[in-house]
């Protein structure tokens, strides 16, 4: 495959991975078009990888935690809360948009590495050995950010439940 | 609130799931990241590889309107980016309140033609969502030129509004990852027009001009590739900007904007594209539109110290000037050829040569040839290119051959080639006098 052939296959769900990493448009965009041009660099050992795509997306992954490390990109959260759900959250379908709305913001406020995990994981469909493998580190370390993002979305969630039964 | 895992890992799939079908999607062009990435490549392992990784960010910023001169983004002391609620009802697909009037012609951009490609690559969408809430409709444009493009949304919004959009836009551009420049910002309450230039470390030159006349706001992205063009002048984004306005209001643009300002003779002293080889022509590229435009002293500076980082200081004598040249476009790769002229102070051109030619920093990794052009010089072939120093009495010359995949097909390769138009720039110096 040559790079051309691998930016024209992948390139839009390059942008989409990175949009569920940063949430972010241009981040997002500035992004890919980064770790495309490291693979480029490096291309003969990204063809040569097994799984080139995931070669590529750990690329994504390491420069979206470099760059929040050196703070050169910020990201933008939000200060707007979304609109709140009523009573009745299991029987109301806007309780689950009031819920992922509030996961939405908090994941955008986890540190990189634990929204890095949870994004492989639930989203790209990583399993913890693969997550290491992106990552750099032990499996171990893997469950230990999932764990740690999870409790804050889970924190996140509760606090919403907690200010709709004080309503 | 206690919700199980299986429904929370639903949830949080959901999460994803519904932002990545909210990604944007950009045209990614496999030859700009090529042509960038071989770009960055290059710098990092040029022989003389301090000296030239210094060397765009510091000729871009002699760049007259680029430099020390230009003002930094507004409020750059704080960083603070859109704020885009999750919930946020997405902004109206239609155009709204806007005419089609108020979007610029391919006749108002001399060489340009509607590109409905990439509106249509777009879904006639953009990706400045400035105050999605408040907008009311928008139009999109796009042209395309001589290998750059002027793309461009116009947005209506909601009274009282169109001012607080540009305030956002203005935040976000502060907190891109690389220099955001501001050409100018002429801010009323009911008008702004705005340039912003980003011009470091990419493969491409974007200039985004945000026009505001009441409520309606024109976002005008152009793009150019660095290997072709220069960067806009201020006046010519002020032309634009004009222009722009003028549609905006609803009138027409009395004359088209010279975008590409077409090529000009070398100044005197300099090479003629003939000297550098056949239909070899003057670049616009990286330069600005103004030929033998002022560029950094540094470049000629001789490299110092173990790490090559530093250099000794140069004995000049008015500022160093510089010309492009690029190779026809016959498919067989591309080049650039960039000559500087630097005036040193009297008697100190040849002990500067001398220290040239004894850098250890600049025979590393490539081949060395002494002599043979002006009163003298040093011609290093280097992978991606070639370098030639040559000293003319108390005149320095470099010249710096960046190739993309382009050879000379006469004997003796790209170090013969590099002596022979190194010979050829000292006989023009002497020509001159």
């Amino acid at each position: 495959m040559t790079f051309d052939e691998y930016v024209a296959a992948r390139g839009q769900a390059l942008v989409r991975f990175a949009y569920v990493l940063t949430a972010d448009a241009h981040l997002a965009e500035d992004l890919v078009q980064t770790a495309l041009m490291k693979a480029y660099r490096h291309w003969a050992k990204v063809t040569a990888a097994d799984h080139p795509d995931a070669y590529v997306r750990r690329i994504v992954v390491t420069t979206h935690i470099s760059w929040r490390r050196k703070r050169v990109h910020p990201e933008h959260l939000t200060d707007t809360l979304p609109d709140r759900a009523v009573d009745g959250r299991a029987a109301d379908p806007a309780d689950r948009v009031s819920e992922r709305d509030v996961l939405d913001r908090a994941v955008s406020a986890l540190q990189p590495r634990p929204r890095a995990v949870l994004v492989l994981r639930h989203y790209a469909g990583y399993d913890d050995t693969a997550i290491a493998q992106v990552l750099g580190c032990s499996e171990g370390a893997v469950r230990a950010y999932a764990s740690k993002g999870a409790a804050a979305l889970r924190a996140a969630l509760g606090e919403q439940a907690l200010a709709r039964e004080e309503r | 609130m206690q919700i199980s895992d299986a429904e929370f890992s639903r949830l949080l799939e959901d999460v994803f799931t519904q932002r990545s079908e909210r990604a944007p999607e950009p045209a990614l062009s496999a030859l700009a990241l090529r042509e960038q990435a071989r770009r960055r490549q290059r710098m990092a392992y040029a022989s003389v590889g301090a000296v030239a990784a210094g060397a765009t960010a510091v000729a871009l910023a002699a760049v007259p309107g680029l430099g020390a001169g230009r003002e930094p983004a507004p409020g750059a002391a704080s960083c603070v980016g859109p704020t885009v609620a999750p919930g946020v009802p997405a902004p109206p697909a239609g155009p709204g309140p806007v005419a089609e009037s108020a979007l610029l012609r391919s006749t108002d951009l001399s060489g340009y033609r509607h590109d409905d490609a990439w509106v249509t690559a777009n879904g006639g969408s953009y990706t400045e969502q400035w105050l999605p809430e408040a907008q009311l409709g928008h139009r999109v444009a796009a042209f395309t030129g001589r290998e750059s493009t002027v793309s461009q949304a116009v947005i209506a919004y909601a009274a009282g509004a169109g001012r607080a959009a540009v305030d956002q836009a203005l935040a976000f551009w502060r907190c891109r990852p690389f220099g955001v420049e501001t050409e100018f910002a002429d801010r009323s309450d009911d008008e702004d027009v705005i340039a912003l230039s980003n011009v470091d470390d990419d493969a491409v030159y974007r200039h985004e001009l945000i026009v505001r006349r009441g409520e309606l706001v024109a976002m005008v992205l152009v793009f150019r590739p660095r290997e072709q063009f220069a960067p806009l002048s201020r006046a010519t984004l002020r032309r634009m900007a004009d222009a722009v306005g003028a549609r905006l209001e609803g009138r027409s643009v009395p004359a088209p904007v010279e975008v590409d300002a077409p090529a000009e003779e070398p100044p005197a002293g300099f090479l003629e594209p003939d000297d550098v080889g056949a239909s070899w022509r003057l670049s616009t590229a990286g330069l600005g539109p103004d030929r033998g435009v002022g560029w950094d002293s540094a470049e000629l500076a001789v490299p110092a110290g173990d790490d090559c980082a530093s250099s000794a200081p140069l004995a000049t004598d008015g500022p160093a000037r510089a010309v492009a040249y690029l190779p026809p476009n016959d498919g067989k790769g591309s080049a650039q050829l960039l000559e500087i002229v630097q005036p040193l102070r009297a008697g100190t051109g040849e002990p500067w040569l001398e220290a040239m030619r004894a850098s250890a920093c600049l025979s590393r990794g490539g081949s060395v040839v002494v002599g043979g052009a002006g009163d003298e010089s040093v011609v290093l072939q280097h992978r991606g290119g070639a370098t030639a120093y040559v000293r003319v009495d108390d005149t320095a010359v470099k010249l710096d051959l960046t190739s993309f995949g382009w050879a000379p097909t006469a004997p003796g390769g790209t170090l013969q080639w590099m002596q022979d138009v190194a010979a050829r720039a000292a006989a023009r110096i002497r020509d001159r006098r």
